[in-house]
Order: structure tokens, then sequence, then C-alpha cells
């Protein structure tokens, strides 16, 4: 009685045994590393752009220099309250809490302001009326009539440029996506070429034994998928958890001078897709070049 | 005359180089038992490869089957080839492969499932003698055994026509009688059978139709082959 046989593998082109596999998941993961930052940058930048937004043209703050007696300081702190709970255009002015406009400045005096016995400015926060304009000139030469060196702060003017510099980088962040994409799109259409130069003569051979391009092409597009996609898992991992790190890192001191750098559920869920996104691209990189190579064949 | 393959006037050139087959005119019909001899050059290699559509004709008609190839999709060409078994000189076996995967590759292609065709392909290495070798890799096979599994390969899918270029070069002489006598079985059971040789003992043993190549042309022979050039 004759023996069964073990199918080993694909029947066809027998792909990955020189080393190219290795090369294609190494490329890939460095290059699903790099997306994987690029995009928790873009969705950080966002989400930091969207508060800014949310801020701009909200509220304004008035600086008012002390006169080292706390008595004074309330009296003028309560003038200038007035007069701008009397303008038209404010929906409330309040002086910020003792505890908020010390934590402003802790990061660079430290933790025992007490002690140092210092005269801080007095600091008002104001919320303006939304879509009511205010003539923030006008109002700070009123406020400096009665208040002498009152300075008002519009938040519009520092959230401006800080959007406006964040889009920018947001557009940075997005061109180097991009820019990885194509070039993953490259590595992987270059490696395909190779591996249908490599393996010419099966190709050759199961194109007389009357295999479509689908089926040819469907070989080089799994080798793509399997490689890619581990390529891409572990990249993001590695990106995630240096995500993770640098947030740990950045929970201690620095993180104070910095806006607050904070990648949401929306973010991380982004960053989830860099894998499949990665596999499917160089999938269908694999399938149009083979495709475009049979099609040369007669 | 149910025609299997008809060409007029077919030439063919490796990129842009000079022609190697010239204005080769010929007619076979279904059933035929067919030899094409020549000397190592003459085109028989390249001829046979025009034929199973793996070089385009750079002008001429071929019709296979009665259809002009020239106008087949290439799904349709695909599709074609199928019909054809082809044995090729250096057998072309995988060597990833197991024998019996490397017989199985044509059903594979045509869309079988393993559970439908695994009986068949071990019924087919029996009949070529290699039942005890489904699970062996090419490369441990004599050549004579190689050159049988690429028969049965060639065979699998009952092929309308089977084409072998040089099927006794690369084996002894009791091996090359052995092999033109399965092709001569096949022959009756109804597939049309064409045989590149360069052997005259080959041809001599078996009384069959001789084409004559040389210079990449045809030269006459008898029917059923009909030259109409």
């Amino acid at each position: 009685m004759a023996t069964d046989w073990t199918t080993r593998g694909p029947l066809g082109v027998q792909l990955g045994r020189d080393g190219a596999g290795l090369f294609v998941v190494l490329i890939i993961a460095c290059m699903a590393y790099l997306a994987t930052l690029a995009v928790a940058a873009t969705a950080i930048l966002s989400e930091q752009i969207q508060a800014w937004q949310a801020d701009l043209g909200a509220g304004m703050t008035v600086i008012l220099p002390p006169v080292g007696e706390p008595a004074a300081d309330e009296t003028r702190a309560n003038t200038a309250l007035a007069l701008l709970r009397s303008q038209p255009g404010i929906a409330a002015a309040s002086t910020l809490d003792q505890d908020v406009s010390d934590a402003l400045v802790q990061p660079w005096l430290g933790d025992d302001l007490a002690d140092l016995n210092l005269a801080l400015p007095i600091l008002l926060d104001v919320q303006r009326v939304a879509g009511v304009d205010i003539d923030v000139a006008s109002l700070s030469r009123a406020l400096a009539e009665i208040v002498p060196g009152a300075v008002v702060e519009d938040h519009a003017g520092q959230f401006g440029d800080l959007i406006d510099l964040g889009v920018g980088v947001r557009w940075l962040a997005l061109s180097g996506l991009v820019l990885i994409a194509a070039a993953a799109v490259a590595t992987i259409a270059s490696v395909t070429r190779a591996g249908l130069s490599t393996h010419r003569k099966v190709v050759d051979l199961l194109h007389v034994l009357g295999a479509t391009d689908g089926y040819i092409a469907a070989q080089f597009q799994r080798y793509a998928l399997i490689r890619s996609g581990t390529g891409g898992l572990i990249g993001t991992i590695l990106a995630m958890a240096t995500l993770a790190m640098l947030g740990y890192g950045l929970a201690g001191g620095p993180a104070a001078f910095l806006p607050d750098l904070y990648l949401g559920a929306q973010g991380w869920s982004a960053l989830l897709l860099v894998p499949p996104v990665t596999a499917a691209l160089s999938m269908g990189s694999a399938r149009l070049t083979a495709l475009r190579f049979l099609a040369a064949l007669p | 005359m149910d025609l299997v393959i008809q060409c007029e006037r077919l030439g063919m050139r490796y990129s842009g180089g000079p022609e190697v087959l010239r204005d080769i005119s010929f007619r076979v019909s279904r059933g035929a038992f067919q030899f094409i001899k020549g000397p190592s050059g003459a085109g028989k290699s390249s001829l046979l490869r025009t034929l199973v559509l793996a070089h385009r004709p750079s002008r001429g008609v071929l019709r296979l089957f009665g259809q002009d190839a020239g106008r087949l999709s290439r799904a349709d060409q695909a599709r074609m080839r199928r019909r054809i078994g082809v044995v090729f000189q250096d057998f072309r076996l995988l060597d990833h492969l197991t024998v019996a995967d490397n017989v199985a590759l044509p059903l594979h292609l045509a869309g079988g499932k393993p559970a439908q065709y695994r009986e068949h392909v071990r019924d087919m290495l029996r009949w070529v003698g290699l039942g005890h070798k489904l699970d062996a890799l090419p490369s441990t096979l004599s050549g004579g055994e190689q050159q049988r599994a690429a028969i049965a390969r060639a065979v699998i899918n009952r092929p309308d026509l089977l084409m072998a270029d040089e099927p006794t070069a690369n084996v002894d002489e009791q091996s090359a009688r052995r092999l033109v006598h399965l092709f001569d079985e096949l022959n009756r059971l109804g597939t049309t059978v064409i045989i590149a040789t360069h052997s005259d003992a080959i041809v001599r043993r078996f009384d069959r139709a001789v084409l004559y190549m040389e210079g990449g042309q045809l030269f006459d022979a008898a029917p059923p082959v009909t030259r109409i050039a």
C-alpha cells in the first residue's frame, strides 16, 4: 500500500529562505516605529490645538503689580475687578486663587514660596462673552489709569501663535508619516521585484502550468502581509513602550514647563491602526509590483 | 478535421534578437502522435515554448484548439495552458515540494482541493512506478525517476495536448524506452502527443509522424500533420 504525503507549505514559490524575510521584518519594524511616533505626535498636537482653540478668545489675564501691603493690594484688585465687570463683553472677572497663582511660579521658585516672602503680582482671571469683541487696548489704558502698572494679557494673541506653531508641527508630522509610508511601499516593491527575479524559473514554471497572474501575485502578497505585519507589530509595540516611558519620565519636574502632552484614548486607538495599515500598504505594493512584472510575461 | 495546433508562417525571436523560428507552418490534428526531430539548437525547444504560450510569436498566427492564441485574454491564456501538459528536458520539479505535491501542482492551480485529488495523485504516481516515493523530495530521485515524476505532473489533469522536450535526453536507454511507451499509452487514451527529440533511435523505434527541424525552420513530414506553407 502506498504511503501518504505531507504538504509542506504553499504550493508554488518558496519565498523567505534567502534572508530577505528578516530584512523586511526589520525595515518595516523601524518604519512602523517612526510612523507610530509620528501618529502619536499628530494626535497629541491635535488634542492640544483643540484645547488651545477652546481657550482662544475665551479669556484674558490681568496682571496687577503688588504694592507690598495685602490691604492695598486687595483694594487695587477690587477696583480693577469693578471696572472689568462693568465692561460689555466681559462675562466674569475674579482674582486668581492664591494656590493657582503659586502653582504657576512654583517650577521656578520651588515649594517654599511662603518662606521667600516675595511680593508676587496679583492675577485676575477674566472670562469673555462668546462672540462679543472687546477693545483690549482701550481696556488696558482704562485699567492703567485706575491701577498704575496693570497689564492685560489677551489669550487670543498667545494661543494664536501657539496654534499656528502647533498646526505647522502637525503638518510636519503628517508629512513625515506620508514619507515613511512611501518608503515602506517602495521597500516592499523592491523586495518583491528581487523575489520575482530570484524565483524567475519557478514563476515561469507556474505560468506554463496554467497559474493565473493573480495566483502568483498572491504568493508575494501573502509573504509581504506576514513579514510586514510582524514588523509593523514589533515597531508599534516598541514605539508605544517608548511613548509610555516618555510619559512616565515627563510626569516629573520638566513636564510643568510644557503644555499638556497627553495622548488620549483616541490617540492610543490611532496607534493601533499602524500595524494593519502597514500590512495593507505592503500587501498592495507587493500585489501591484507582481502583477506589473507578470504582465510583461507572454 | 479537428485541429489541436495550427501555425501559419510563425516567427519568434528573443528580446529583439534574430528570429529563432522562421515561417513555421504546420497543423496537428486531435489524437496525433508527432515527433519533431532535429539537432541541438534547431529551435525545437523554442517551438514548444511558443506552442505552450510561454513566448509570444513575433509574427504569424498560432491557433490552439481552434482559438487564435494572440487574441486570448490573460485569464483565457492561463486556462489554455492548463489544457496542455509539458515535460521539460530538465524536469523542472520544484525542489522544496514533495514528489506528490509537484505532481498535484496542476490540479491545485486548476482550483482543486487536496481531499479531491489526493487519491488521483497516488494513482498517477503508481502508474509511472513512483507509488513508493510520494513523500520524497525530487533531489533524492534518480534522473529516470525525476523524468517520470515530471510526466506524471504533465498528465495529471488529463491534458488534451502533451508536449515533451527531449524526454529521453537525461535517462538511460531502458528508461527512455519505458518513457516513450508511457507517451504511446497516453496517446492511445486520446491525448495528442508531440515529442521533440534529436534521437534517431527513438524516432525509428516508433512508427509515428515526424517533422524535421533545422535552423529554426520546419521541413516536410507525413500525415496526420499537414505542411501548408
